[in-house]
């Protein structure tokens, strides 16, 4: 779905991005490791076409991202910030129906199919109960869930999560994880997600791109990274894997 | 015979519409042009500060207050049912409002292709016919060119036909003053009485321009006389350079009471009455 | 700081002192030189007491105006900070002169009275945009909103006492002009305890540069330095305003151009500082005696500093790095359960009833009856035009707050009013015939195409500090003008404090359809007002265009305020207080606020034009004032209810 060639972004002289070859297909949850400052949020940032690149070219659907007026590529890609806004006021069902703005515009009226999406929406994100809540009243894990159902709503190809879990307790980031994989395999739609948990990601990852200074360190399968020899370089800490028989294996600081 | 009837009903509607008895003065001028008149308003603009700041004519006590000059009450001009409105060019946009409620007379006092003591008699005299009050105004002028010789005749003989020139000001603050030069009412008065303007200015609309405090070192002839009241005399008058003009220094300064000078005749001869009694 | 800035500044500052002096007085040197000694001809006398004072006001003026604002700004952390924008100058000028009309007799010192007045608007904006909030935009939009405020209570107060407020006018304009040497001596004693707490000042300012809670956390008794700090600072600039009147702009450029010429610690910042607020007040100064010397009339140095600052300020505004406001902790809204609509409805238009039948007779006694065809025909007009005001400002307050995300943004600060409010100017100083409209109204559309074109280009926050700038250089113009102390003067104050009186039927009806219209387009907008909401950002990823949106509301916003501010001037308050008295009051869609903000708005304002003929009959009030003032009044109010809630 993605092609990215040749692609350099810079600020101030300092190389923030610099990919050379990167495709997404429209399916699968792949997700983004890397350090702090590694490039995680620009990649994400310039695949959402929120950030021109300075150099190359990124294809979305053969064609430059770019040339997408701001409501077509909202119908391809649906986009979360790290930072999420709380508009005071604003009801949950508020939110997911902004969703279906890339589908209706300024002016045009809800339609039944709108009112079916959104619906549907808040049922997979489990928001349903909180419908006529306010945004700046329900807890930081419940408002995450919402903006989630406001991506479903959005019906988009993919799905862009700049750390979707960082908000949330130990329990709520694997139901979020949990909540993510149902929908890759139910929907045949993507998602790429910026994660700081190692182990979230080998855990649920179809996919993992781990960044570097910018640059593309890793491209493969959780089984693959955990096989990668210098793993330790990641987040240049010592790492020990612990295989536990039956279950997922775990990375541990050493 | 019926028609004869008509014709003199109309002739008398005509006659009575001919001279307003409820008149509203919302410029003071003209409030002055109708005292002068002798006929009595039935409202004017601004009143307690015409009263603090105009002071003569007199103003009767049941006249009542019509409002400020630059938004007059027009509610409570309507409901005084005026037969004539007299406004300023202040109001000009007003006229149409107010032309709605009575016939309303403009008149433009203060301009700077006129000259405006001739125009305060012209307009005095627009307005006396307009109220049929021609031989009042006839009489007024006369008794006022009486006092303006009488004054003249004083002032001559006081200084033996060599009267000092004047300077009027009127302090806005202890640095800046008002100073009324050509086309001044003041000046006008000093006209009347044979005076020099010590310090003249040149010709504005209403005369009058703001000048600061060392310029007044410049007069070296001649008497300061300043306009009362000004409420911050005691910084002027503590203030070293004061003390040290000229003027000040060999006690040429005197005090003039409250008088208008944005007015008409009748404020003519009262700036020559307080300028002649200060030279005394 | 390098040394050789230093000296530089300080050789600038010397050689403008004597240019200041040598400017003034054709005498020559030697005979200067002797009239130190022995003063012998008039000229030398005029010399001693007029021309030296006046540069040594203005060294020393500058310094200390530069100081007031540097000290602000380093409390704050907010680099437009200063007593001009943060309303502090207004609240003491309006102490003045409410002093001056209401108890003349007392003669209270003019030094405490512009304390007091400071003290009470910095306490007001703090309330306003949050003691926490200084840093940011929101310090600005209070400061702004308080200035417009506070001039329009001032106005009111001159107005109902014209003849003895013309020399109040003429004083308050900020003018240099000295005739002895007793202000200088006035000021120096005053001065001396505040330049000993200066110095002892510096580390602390400079540990609060962390950050309030960190810098507490160091062991900083922030509270006591705030206190100390601001205190200080309007003490300073209280006496600045006591001896000359209002001058703005050198508290606040000074220190700014010292942080841009790379004097970032508070001691090398408020030093240069100072050295540049003498160097600005001197040129500005030059430049008023040099034009007095060309023009018929006397142009305060006000006026001159404002002609010389306004560019650069505005510069600054588009330059400068400002923090956005922080989400304000303290900021739920108080909810209530919403009224349905059709009450609200009913209400306003039972008040629009009464205030439309009410009114004096002509001995001034209340009658309330129908009115007859020519009363009604004197009322309509203006109370339409009052109604219509007042929904127009709410719809295009709420447009604006929701565009920003901040409940303090609002249409009188787009820099729209401040264009017709120049327009107006300009007319009045070429004095043609034509409608002032006319040039009110170009003036406001000038302003709407800059923004409408700087729009998609730069931030809304940064469109909003470009109003700010506009305001302030209207300010400074308006002095030229109050300066004269003449009908012109006044009949500018009275457009300025929002006068309906001249409106026309036809005019009343032709706001009233353009805010309808607006008002409708803005309903039909809701959906991308929601998206607002959610941060430019995500209204992007969402799929809105947010430049090309951006500028529609905004032009919808601007459209609204040129159609008001064209008839009425700048109008404070109302447009920031009836969006969120309407979330108060229990609406929560768009919709609903739009709805009840325009009935309030539309009721409030009807009720202002009641107020306006009546209360001080037969005087009038402007409306826009009044209505000001009770908008206002309901904010400080609404903070002190919440301040007690939160206890």
């Amino acid at each position: 779905m993605f092609q990215l060639q040749k692609l350099k972004i810079a600020r101030q002289g300092r190389t923030l991005l610099q990919i050379n070859q990167l495709n997404l297909p429209p399916h699968g949850l792949t997700v983004i490791l890397g350090h702090n400052g590694s490039g995680k949020s620009t990649l994400l940032k310039v695949l959402a076409g929120q950030l021109p690149s300075d150099e190359g070219q990124v294809l979305l659907q053969g064609r430059p991202i770019a040339t997408y007026a701001p409501r077509e590529l909202a119908k391809q890609i649906a986009f979360m910030p790290q930072q999420i806004p709380q508009p005071a006021l604003m009801q949950v069902r508020e939110l997911v129906e902004l969703g279906r703005f890339a589908w209706r515009g300024w002016l045009a009226r809800w339609q039944e199919n709108d009112k079916e999406r959104i619906t549907a929406a808040m049922q997979q994100a489990d928001v349903s109960h909180l419908a006529e809540h306010a945004l700046d009243e329900i807890s930081g894990g419940e408002r995450q869930r919402a903006w989630l159902a406001m991506l479903l709503a959005q019906d988009a190809q993919m799905l862009l999560l700049d750390e979707p879990s960082s908000a949330l307790d130990l329990a709520h980031q694997y139901q979020l994880m949990a909540l993510l994989q149902r929908l890759v395999s139910t929907q045949s739609c993507a998602v790429v997600a910026i994660l700081h948990d190692l182990n979230l990601a080998l855990r649920y990852a179809d996919r993992i791109i781990a960044l570097q200074a910018g640059q593309i360190w890793f491209d493969g399968s959780p089984a693959q990274l955990l096989a990668h020899p210098q793993l330790d370089d990641l987040y240049g800490i010592e790492l020990d894997i612990l295989a536990r028989p039956g279950k997922h294996a775990v990375a541990v600081v050493a | 015979m019926k028609i004869y009837w008509i014709l003199l009903g109309m002739l008398l509607s005509s006659v009575l519409q001919a001279a307003p008895k409820k008149v509203i003065a919302l410029s003071w001028e003209a409030t002055e042009y109708l005292l002068a008149l002798g006929v009595t308003p039935l409202a004017v603009a601004d009143r307690q500060d015409y009263q603090q700041w105009v002071v003569e004519p007199r103003l009767p006590e049941q006249v009542l207050d019509a409002g400020s000059r630059l938004e007059p009450n027009l509610e409570r001009i309507y409901a005084l049912k005026p037969d004539l409105i007299i406004i300023n060019p202040a109001l000009a946009g007003i006229q149409a409002n107010l032309q709605k409620i009575a016939p309303t007379l403009l008149l433009d006092s203060f301009r700077v292709d006129h000259d405006n003591a001739n125009a305060a008699e012209r307009l005095q005299r627009q307005l006396a016919i307009q109220l049929n009050r021609l031989a009042a105004h006839e009489a007024f002028l006369e008794q006022q060119k009486t006092e303006l010789t009488r004054l003249r005749h004083a002032v001559n003989q006081r200084f033996k036909g060599q009267p000092p020139a004047v300077c009027i000001v009127r302090f806005a603050s202890p640095t800046r003053y008002w100073t009324y030069g050509d086309n001044s009412m003041p000046e006008a008065a000093m006209a009347a009485l044979g005076i020099k303007n010590a310090c003249p200015q040149p010709r504005s609309a209403w005369g009058t321009h703001l000048r600061q405090l060392p310029e007044l070192a410049r007069l070296d002839t001649g008497l300061l006389l300043h306009i009362a009241p000004f409420n911050r005399q005691a910084d002027l008058e503590r203030s070293a350079l004061w003390q040290a003009l000229p003027v000040v220094r060999t006690q040429r300064v005197r005090a003039l009471p409250a008088v208008w000078t944005n007015g008409g005749v009748t404020s003519i001869t009262r700036i020559a009455q307080v300028i002649a009694k200060a030279l005394n | 700081m390098k040394r050789p800035a230093w000296s530089l500044l300080a050789l600038v500052t010397t050689q403008l002192a004597a240019l200041h002096i040598q400017i003034g007085t054709p005498l020559s040197l030697a005979q200067q030189w002797q009239a130190l000694h022995e003063v012998q001809s008039l000229e030398q006398l005029i010399f001693v007491h007029t021309h030296l004072p006046r540069t040594a006001l203005a060294v020393i003026l500058g310094m200390v105006m530069a100081l007031a604002g540097g000290l602000l700004q380093l409390l704050t952390q907010n680099p437009l900070a200063s007593p001009m924008t943060l309303g502090t100058s207004a609240g003491a000028w309006c102490a003045i002169v409410l002093a001056g009309v209401l108890a003349p007799t007392l003669q209270l010192p003019l030094e405490w009275l512009a304390l007091g007045g400071s003290l009470f608007a910095l306490t007001l904006v703090g309330a306003l945009a949050g003691w926490r909030q200084l840093h940011s935009l929101n310090a600005l939009l209070a400061g702004t909103a308080l200035n417009l405020l506070l001039g329009s209570v001032a106005a009111i107060a001159v107005m109902l006492n014209d003849q003895y407020s013309r020399t109040l006018l003429v004083w308050g304009t900020g003018d240099l002009a000295q005739n002895d040497w007793a202000w200088v001596l006035w000021l120096l004693p005053r001065l001396a305890p505040a330049l000993l707490l200066i110095p002892l000042l510096c580390k602390p300012l400079h540990l609060l540069q962390l950050g309030s809670q960190a810098a507490a956390a160091a062991g900083l008794n922030v509270m006591r330095l705030a206190i100390i700090t601001s205190l200080l600072a309007l003490w300073l600039n209280g006496l600045a305003i006591a001896a000359v009147g209002i001058i703005g702009f050198v508290s606040l450029l000074a220190p700014a151009l010292a942080r841009l010429l790379g004097a970032h610690k508070p001691a090398d910042n408020l030093g240069m500082a100072a050295l540049l607020g003498a160097i600005t007040l001197l040129l500005a100064d030059i430049v008023a005696i040099w034009l007095s010397h060309h023009l018929a009339d006397l142009l305060p140095t006000s006026a001159a500093i404002g002609l010389l600052g306004g560019p650069i300020l505005i510069w600054l505004c588009l330059k400068l790095p400002l923090a956005s406001s922080l989400p304000d902790a303290t900021g739920h809204p108080f909810r209530r359960q919403p009224t349905a609509l059709i009450g609200w409805c009913l209400l306003a238009a039972l008040i629009l009833l009464l205030s439309a039948i009410s009114g004096k007779d002509a001995a001034g006694h209340w009658l309330i009856s129908w009115p007859d065809a020519g009363l009604w025909a004197l009322r309509w007009p203006r109370m339409m035009a009052a109604c219509a005001a007042g929904m127009g400002l709410a719809i295009a307050g709420l447009i604006l707050q929701r565009l920003l995300n901040n409940p303090l943004a609002s249409p009188d600060l787009l820099g729209i009013s401040a264009g017709a409010s120049l327009g107006m100017l300009i007319g009045l100083g070429i004095g043609t015939s034509l409608s002032p409209w006319l040039f009110s109204s170009s003036g406001a559309v000038v302003v709407l195409l800059a923004l409408c074109w700087l729009a998609p280009r730069q931030s809304p926050a940064r469109l909003i500090l470009l109003g700010i700038g506009l305001s302030s250089l209207l300010e400074a113009a308006l002095q030229l003008v109050l300066a004269q102390g003449n009908q012109d003067s006044f009949q500018l104050l009275n457009w300025l404090a929002g006068s309906t009186y001249h409106t026309t039927p036809t005019q009343a009806i032709a706001l009233l359809g353009t805010v309808l219209i607006l008002g409708g387009i803005s309903l039909v907008f809701a959906r991308v007002l929601l998206l607002f909401g959610l941060g430019e950002t995500l209204a992007q990823a969402v799929g809105l265009a947010v430049p090309q949106a951006r500028v529609l509301l905004l032009l919808l916003a601007g459209l609204l305020s040129l159609a008001i501010s064209s008839q009425f001037g700048p109008l404070a308050f109302i447009g920031l207080v009836l969006p969120q008295l309407a979330i108060q009051l229990g609406a929560r869609t768009i919709k609903d606020q739009l709805w009840l903000a325009s009935l309030i708005g539309a009721a409030l304002l009807g009720l202002a034009d009641l107020a306006s003929r009546t209360v001080f009959f037969p005087s009038q009030i402007p409306v826009g004032a009044l209505a000001s003032l009770t908008c206002g009044s309901l904010l400080v109010i609404g903070l002190l209810g919440r301040r007690r809630r939160l206890a």
